[in-house]
């Protein structure tokens, strides 16, 4: 093994590793080998098997609507955000005009604000008695304590995602492939299609990824809006903290553990996505012989 | 096709990039745009293009006796080839050099097949017909060179601009592109301008050297001409003759 | 490479283009529209509930917001949440020290896939977060008995708090170190290094100087983000109201009490942090734009002036 030339590496390396299997590793383990621990309702039930108990839980019915509505309200969110996300990236980064900087700096609002705190605004501003609620009553739309809430919540928390995602590939791109389309006949809108968005694909879908990865397991923001009604807007992580208060670790377990399952899936996602994301934006033009 | 201009100023912000230009490029001329960083020649070539306007008032750019001072790039359709060639990353070759066709409004679109073979046609002159599947990434500095020049000459071009064409290759790439750009030019006698700090290759390929110095034209003429007379200190400087030395003297 | 988190510091200004060259923007009505949408949506989503926010703070007046600061459980809550704060940072500064120096400075088998792990915690729901601590030091946890037996408490007191809230903060400093690390570069410590300079000289002599703008706005977002964490600590607080209730548990107890006005002033607070976060971190970007800017304008000098092109 090649030797290292700064030092550091031994304590580094022993330092990130304790506090990556203290925070991290030795308590995701915790939780799947809870899951298979059988609480004593169970075995009172007769349930002898670990796996059929796990599989049971997080297929009960309750359960799988709160994945419905998560997953549900977390795919429209991220496409409603990839489409505004990718709007707003390109203005920020393309045009002037007054006030850009400050909305700028407000794309990473909903990252900077606590969730509770989002929470509790979004459901006043979308109650039936408040400022967007009311407008929107006469017309039947109910927002607050329905799905569309939900909804609202996690385009709230998922716009940085897409935005930051997008624009530092917008910034990037040199305008010479613009020109160059343009003095070959391509109009705006046939450079754009053709020149411009097939650059920032990957990073749009990367952007979309993470939003809709976020949103998945989000919790503050939703909870306040949803009022947890069962089977309309329930959450996952809410059900998760319904089988603890009533002592099922097992079960909260088993919940969590396929929400994590499901996270790591994202992740692995999101990281083979900006793989290609790389590849796609190595080198523009010639600077070698 | 023969270019005119007459009185372009052009500013950016406080600084003055050209002052007063006055050129005639006379038809199937090749004419090189001589001078230092910054004397403004790849401003002048921008603008010819269409990539920029000249500052407001007497200004006035004709090709072939028409007025399209006020024309955009993509309705004059000049052939340009850019410093870094801008080839489009996730086309491969034969679709970049496709791609002018392509873009067309539908009434005047040749087919596909006619696509096609033009671009084989320009695949076979500059020598790359085995590459026309490859991406931008995979081709070295002097193939994606090419493949620029054959992508802005497959729109058929009445003018042919390029920006400091040789400048990123190494010796022995430059000298062959050279030869063969010159060769190119006899052939076709499509009127072409190109921008260079280089004199060597300026005076090597260009029927006539335009040589810029602080966003003014110093001197035209042809290079036996520019060498034998220079007009000014400036060019007697920046062609590397000393103020004792006598211009033609073998150095 | 790891996933991106959103304020990790952008160095490139936007480059709006000029309105003379049609080839490289659209027209102005285009433009306008787009802009047009840009804002009214980020208006509507974004600064409305900001808006909401304040208004229903100062809906009881000043009279309301003194009652609701100097209400115990609010300042109790104050007063847990720093404490949380100030254990949990400093933790999470070091590790993400610590990460980014192992990540950049040297090459191993395995570094992506520690990239990937450290990374873990953002993707997984803060309620899991809490969930995996409860399962290891709650009553009915893996180490349950044992911490009973010797009268330790884990689950719903400080340190477990603490420690899901450092769960769910684990990668902040480290993923805003590591792309700058990477970027600079190991030659100026190992050229330290050739001069005879001992790690912990390059260290702080070299490393830390060049990174200390990354690294307190990595602190800023850790805090921020601490401070601010919610379903972790809901799992890890318990039901016993006001006993460990930070401060977004305890806007929530106001606010399913319907003490609109107190649950919102106490939101306001943490929404001036959020505010905070972000003019800290418009001004490092503006700072390290400013360094960059200068560094390479003494390059500049010694070529002739180029022409500007927009």
């Amino acid at each position: 093994m090649r030797k290292h030339i700064l030092p550091g590496f031994g304590l580094s390396l022993g330092y990130t590793l304790f506090g990556l299997s203290l925070v991290v590793l030795f308590p995701i383990a915790a939780l799947f080998h809870r899951a298979f621990v059988l609480p004593p309702e169970a075995i009172a039930t007769g349930e002898t098997s670990s796996l059929h108990f796990i599989w049971a839980t997080i297929t009960e019915p309750e359960v799988l609507e709160s994945y419905r509505v998560s997953l549900e309200s977390s795919l429209f969110a991220a496409l409603l955000n990839g489409v505004f996300g990718f709007i707003i990236a390109w203005v920020l980064s393309r045009y002037e005009f007054p006030g850009r900087r400050l909305l700028d700096a407000l794309v990473d609002l909903p990252f900077a604000l606590p969730t509770a705190v989002a929470g509790i605004a979004l459901t006043e501003l979308y109650a039936p008695n408040g400022w967007l609620g009311s407008l929107l009553a006469p017309y039947g739309i109910r927002v607050a304590f329905t799905q569309t809430g939900i909804t609202v919540a996690l385009i709230f928390i998922g716009l940085p995602f897409v935005v930051r995602t997008v624009q530092p590939v917008i910034q990037s791109l040199h305008g010479d492939v613009e020109e160059a389309a343009a003095c070959l006949g391509a109009d705006r809108w046939q450079t754009f299609v053709r020149v411009i968005l097939p650059a920032l694909i990957p990073a749009w879908i990367t952007g979309i990824t993470l939003a809709f990865g976020r949103a998945v397991g989000e919790y503050g923001s939703v909870v306040f809006i949803a009022a947890n009604i069962p089977f309309k807007t329930e959450i996952a992580p809410i059900l998760i903290i319904h089988k603890l208060e009533q002592f099922n670790y097992a079960g909260a377990a088993a919940i969590g553990g396929a929400m994590v399952l499901f996270s790591v899936l994202i992740l692995a996602t999101v990281t083979t996505l900006q793989r290609w994301h790389s590849r796609r934006t190595s080198g523009h033009g010639g600077d070698e012989s | 096709m023969s270019i005119r201009i007459a009185s372009v100023n052009k500013s950016f912000g406080k600084f003055s990039a050209l002052r007063d230009i006055d050129l005639e490029i006379r038809p199937g001329e090749l004419l090189a745009l001589l001078g230092p960083s910054g004397s403004g020649k790849t401003t002048l070539l921008r603008i010819i293009a269409g990539l920029e306007s000249p500052d407001d008032g007497p200004a006035r750019i004709e090709f072939d006796g028409v007025d399209v001072t006020t024309q955009s790039a993509y309705e004059r359709k000049a052939g340009f080839v850019f410093q870094h060639y801008a080839l489009f990353q996730h086309m491969n070759v034969f679709e970049n050099i496709a791609f002018g066709l392509r873009v067309r409004p539908k009434k005047v679109r040749p087919p596909e097949e006619a696509i096609a073979k033009r671009v084989h046609e320009l695949l076979e002159l500059i020598r790359l017909v085995p590459f026309a599947k490859r991406f931008p990434s995979q081709l070295s500095g002097g193939q994606r060179q090419r493949v620029a020049l054959a992508r802005a000459l497959a729109i058929a071009p009445q003018i042919l601009l390029l920006d400091e064409p040789f400048g990123a290759l190494d010796a022995r790439v430059r000298m062959e592109l050279c030869q063969w750009l010159r060769a190119f030019h006899d052939e076709t006698k499509i009127t072409s301008l190109f921008v260079t700090h280089d004199q060597e290759e300026a005076f090597r390929l260009a029927d006539r050297v335009v040589i810029f110095g602080e966003g003014r034209i110093r001197q035209i003429g042809t290079p036996e001409h520019v060498r034998t007379s220079p007009a000014d200190d400036f060019v007697r400087n920046f062609l590397g003759f000393g103020e004792d030395m006598h211009p033609g003297a073998i150095v | 490479m790891s996933a991106v988190v959103p304020l990790t510091l952008a160095a490139a200004p936007a480059r709006p283009a000029s309105r003379s060259n049609a080839a490289r923007t659209e027209p102005p009505l285009v433009r306008w529209t787009l802009i047009g949408l840009a804002v009214a949506f980020i208006v509507l989503l974004l600064i409305f509930p900001l808006l909401t926010i304040f208004h229903e703070a100062f809906s009881k007046g000043w009279a309301g917001l003194r009652t609701a600061y100097s209400d115990p459980g609010t300042l109790e809550s104050i007063r847990l949440t720093l404490t949380v704060a100030a254990i949990a940072v400093p933790f999470n500064a070091l590790f993400g020290l610590a990460a980014a120096w192992l990540i950049t400075r040297f090459d191993f088998r395995g570094k992506r896939l520690l990239e990937v792990i450290i990374d873990l915690p953002i993707w997984i729901s803060p309620v899991v977060g809490g969930l995996v601590f409860l399962l290891l030091f709650g009553r009915q946890g893996l180490f349950g008995p044992w911490l009973i037996d010797h009268g330790i408490k884990i689950a719903f007191a400080l340190p477990g708090l603490v420690l899901g809230t450092v769960f769910v903060t684990f990668p902040y400093v480290a993923r805003n170190l590591i792309p700058l690390m990477e970027s600079l570069g190991r030659g100026e410590e190992e050229a330290a290094i050739s001069l005879g300079a001992r790690g912990w000289q390059v260290f702080l002599l070299i490393t830390l100087p060049r990174v200390k703008w990354a690294l307190l706005y990595g602190l800023v977002l850790c805090n921020a983000r601490a401070m601010g964490e919610f379903g972790a600590v809901t799992v890890l607080a318990g039901n016993v109201r006001g006993l460990t209730s930070t401060m977004p548990l305890q806007v929530e107890n106001l606010y399913n009490d319907y003490h609109m006005a107190s649950a919102f002033a106490l939101a306001s607070l943490l929404t001036l942090l959020g505010i905070v976060t972000l003019i800290l971190k418009t001004f490092i970007e503006w700072r390290t734009r400013r360094d960059l800017a200068a560094a390479s304008a003494e390059i500049e000098e010694s070529l002739p002036e180029p022409i500007p092109t927009p």
